[in-house]
């Protein structure tokens, strides 16, 4: 019984100490598989650091192909011809650590840059006539709709479209007046004429616009509105929210036919300097485009000296409204704007036509003031005034304007606004408006 | 009667052993046994080892494993014919393997990412892209040593080095250039360049600027004194002068061209266009683009059969194979190999009659029989097999 005991005592340890140690000494194919797994995991760590990175660079080549990163010696490629300079672009991995916010917030951004822009606007325009023959306390009413989509298919590419859907002529239905009293439901008048359509759904601007030459060189192709590019003013263009009047938000002179099929070049001369020519069809789509083209150019100068200004001085040629239209007629003008202090701008315009066949020059000449936070508790409210004189085909008229532009939000603005017909004929009834005031109030709702 | 059984069982005894002993002889047929260099190697993405392919019998003779992960990307037999090389995307390493005993005789660190690789003729050296960290590892394959890591390069995609081995051209995948390197010392001698893409990507860099598809590969012709590289993104192909390194002419192929594949006779370059489905054909003795061949999409690869006079055009896209006659560029018959298959790369054998195409989605090689263009599947032969190679193959050897 001892000697057994004693045997036993003796064997478990030793075999306590081989089963302890077969097991330490050797790790199982498991062990080492994962710890395989475990180094090629560890290696493979700093690749979720790496990105693709491309960048654009400047290379000098040889004719034979040869590159070179900086101007080889002597500016002379190895067989003595000169190398040209090119941009290219290369991808490089580097180490750097973008979070997944920085990756979903440039995710974001570049989903953003590639989708069409959709904007638009609403204008709601009440005028009501007063002391007048025709339209006797009359209330006319207009509105339109904007639709716009802005898109870019390439860099320095932008396809602009307008959708104009708009009802309600004005009271120049009624009154007739050369200047036109309501430059907004002008869309709606024939060219040069009263009659038309009381509503109309049009695409009112469709253009491609492409920069050139280091972005000095704008083309603007399309169907085009050429008073966007020509004898603009920064206190007296925008029938929206300032002058309501086309005389003051245009050239009287500058007889620009309704949108059409057109083109624009403006070359940035440099030293605040450009050039512009601009050609647009005066016939319908179904007619020939070339025919009669409204053909303007002209040069601008922005000045900075002490305090901004801007000078444009154009000339143009184009055909006289139906049923004249085989009379050409030749035109010039100028628009200044200039602030005068940081609150109050003022501008000038002025222009002369001359017609064939006809020995008379007709001429226009207008100008006005600005006035940008008239309250002082209202910084971004606007207030102008401005008069116009235009002698033209039938006789002479003379208008004044006030408004108060209204400032909500960026995106509601409420103008009110008064013009005085002082005189000039009325080429609806062959009278005359004499003192004509019509009172009128604007709302727009840009989104 | 116990005299009988006796005999009998002897005999028994005697005819099993005999059997066995066959039977035994034929399951233990070594790779050494064949003709190694006839071999299809067929590399194993998923699955981290190759598969060698009796050309005669079409038949699988042995799987060699590289070790866990590895996830091989091109294998090729060395010039010397006695080992393999493979590049193991998954570990940064570059592996020497022994086909005969199946063992991984070198495990050679290299930079990241290591792809495509071309070796010298005398299998000595071999220059292998690592396309993570855009170098360039120099490979001794016998000491089984990185001698040295180049730099300057731009994932760096493919390699030829010329049948004297006194140059090798590297094209970068992600630039417009093609480096010449001094097949010696390793050191870069020249750096040519092949598209112009400034004024393109200037106007859209969405598509220009997000992604750069440089040049696949510097295609040699068979006498080695000119390389074409095509440059996806410029469309076009640049011929490369190797006496002088000088690019001699530009050709303007098809939308985003792949690279080119030279017939064995040398007198063809095919350039698949991926961009608009098209094939284009240079004669390499005028360098003139002499057909436009209408073809599948996401062409992956070109196989010359029967002597250079037919082409297989590989579209992984259409998971087909286009079969064109290298004497009228007609279209001789489109091969349906599946649905939705991935086609990959393939092999033709020595004798030029048979394709071995690697399809990675159902783990399968098939057999095109250019005699007849009939095709059988081999199955199982890995995990996501990604190319076939055949040293003595009788259409040139490539990667993708």
């Amino acid at each position: 019984m001892w000697r057994r005991f004693s045997l036993l005592s003796m064997a478990m340890p030793l075999l306590g100490l081989m089963i302890a140690d077969a097991v330490c000494a050797d790790d199982s194919p498991e062990v080492q598989r994962l710890q395989e797994r475990i180094r090629v995991l560890e290696e493979r760590l700093d690749r979720l650091d790496r990105v693709d990175v491309i960048k654009k660079t400047v290379e000098y080549v040889c004719p034979g192909g040869e590159i070179f990163d900086e101007a080889p010696p002597g500016g002379r490629c190895p067989d003595g011809s000169r190398p040209f300079l090119r941009d290219t672009v290369r991808k490089s991995t580097v180490a750097r650590r973008e979070s997944i916010g920085e990756k979903i917030e440039a995710a974001i951004v570049d989903a953003d840059a590639r989708k069409v822009a959709v904007g638009g606007a609403a204008r709601g325009i009440l005028q009501q006539v007063a002391n007048a023959e025709e339209g006797q306390n009359q209330l006319f009413g207009s509105g339109s709709i904007d639709l716009t989509l802005l898109y870019h298919p390439m860099v320095r590419t932008t396809l602009f479209i307008d959708f104009e859907a708009i009802g309600g002529p004005g009271p120049d239905r009624k009154l007739g007046t050369l200047s036109r009293v309501n430059a907004d439901a002008e869309t709606l008048n024939a060219v040069g004429g009263f009659g038309g359509p009381d509503e109309k759904l049009t695409i009112r601007e469709a253009w491609l616009w492409l920069k050139f030459i280091n972005d000095r060189l704008d083309f603007f192709g399309g169907q085009l509105d050429l008073t966007n590019y020509f004898d603009r003013n920064v206190f007296a263009n925008d029938e929206t929210t300032q002058f309501l009047n086309q005389a003051l938000v245009n050239n009287a002179m500058l007889k620009q036919p309704v949108n059409g099929v057109g083109m624009t070049l403006r070359w940035d001369a440099g030293r605040d300097l450009g050039f512009s020519l601009g050609a647009q069809t005066t016939h319908v789509l179904d007619e020939d485009l070339l025919s009669q083209p409204f053909v303007i150019g002209e040069i601008d100068y922005h000045a900075t000296f002490h305090i901004e200004g801007n000078y444009r001085l154009w000339v143009r040629v184009t055909s006289q409204s139906p049923p004249n239209r085989e009379r050409q007629m030749y035109g010039g003008g100028i628009s200044i704007d200039q602030l005068l202090t940081p609150q109050l701008g003022v501008f000038v315009r002025a222009g002369v036509n001359q017609i064939e066949s006809i020995s008379r020059t007709f001429f226009a000449a207008s100008g006005g003031l600005r006035w940008t936070g008239p309250l002082w508790n209202r910084p971004r409210d606007r207030v102008g005034v401005g008069y116009n004189f235009m002698r033209d085909v039938p006789g002479d008229e003379q208008v004044m304007e006030a408004y108060y532009n209204l400032f909500l939000t960026d995106h509601l603005s409420v103008s009110g606004n008064v013009e005085w017909v002082i005189h000039g004929p009325n080429q609806v009834t062959g009278g005359v408006n004499n003192n004509v005031v019509i009172p009128g109030i604007r709302v727009v709702v840009v989104f | 009667m116990l005299r009988r059984v006796l005999t009998l069982s002897i005999l028994l005894a005697l005819v099993s052993v005999t059997f066995g002993s066959a039977r035994l002889s034929a399951d233990t047929k070594s790779v050494a046994d064949y003709d190694l260099k006839t071999l299809a190697i067929v590399v194993n993405r998923d699955s981290s080892d190759i598969t060698l392919i009796d050309p005669v019998t079409d038949t699988i003779i042995k799987r060699i494993p590289l070790g866990e992960y590895t996830n091989a990307h091109m294998a090729m037999l060395n010039h010397d014919g006695k080992k393999v090389i493979i590049s193991a995307t998954g570990r940064d390493r570059f592996l020497v393997v022994d086909l005969v005993t199946g063992q991984v005789d070198h495990t050679i660190v290299t930079g990241k990412a290591p792809e495509h690789f071309d070796a010298t003729p005398d299998g000595r050296r071999a220059f292998v892209g690592n396309m993570e960290d855009s170098t360039v590892s120099v490979i001794d394959v016998h000491d089984g040593r990185e001698l040295q890591r180049l730099t300057g390069f731009y994932s760096p995609h493919g390699f030829s080095v010329l049948p004297d081995g006194s140059k090798v051209y590297v094209s970068s995948l992600g630039a417009h250039e093609v480096a010449v390197l001094d097949g010696a010392s390793g050191r870069m001698l020249k750096r040519l360049a092949v598209g112009d893409v400034s004024r393109v990507a200037a106007r859209d860099p969405q598509r220009y600027l997000s992604e750069i598809k440089g040049i696949v590969n510097p295609t040699l012709t068979k006498d080695g004194a000119f390389a074409y590289a095509a440059d996806s993104d410029a469309g076009v192909v640049a011929i490369i002068d190797t006496k002088a390194d000088k690019i001699v002419k530009t050709l303007k192929v098809g939308e985003q061209p792949w690279r080119a594949y030279n017939s064995p006779d040398g007198r063809w370059m095919l350039i698949p266009n991926n961009g608009d489905s098209t094939v284009s054909v240079i004669d390499t003795t005028s360098q003139k683009i002499v057909a436009q061949l209408n073809a599948g999409t996401e062409m992956t690869g070109i196989n010359y059969a029967l002597g250079g006079s037919k082409a297989y055009v590989i579209s992984r896209g259409d998971s087909m194979v286009y079969v064109y006659d290298m004497k009228t560029f007609g279209l001789v018959t489109r091969l349906k190999i599946g649905t939705n298959l991935a086609l990959e790369t393939a092999a033709t054998t020595a004798d030029g009659t048979k394709i071995y195409l690697a399809s990675s989605t159902n783990d399968s090689v098939y057999v095109i029989d250019a005699r007849t263009d009939q095709v059988k599947q081999i199955t199982n032969v890995g995990r996501y097999p990604w190319g076939v190679s055949i040293l003595a193959a009788a259409s040139p050897n490539y990667c993708h």
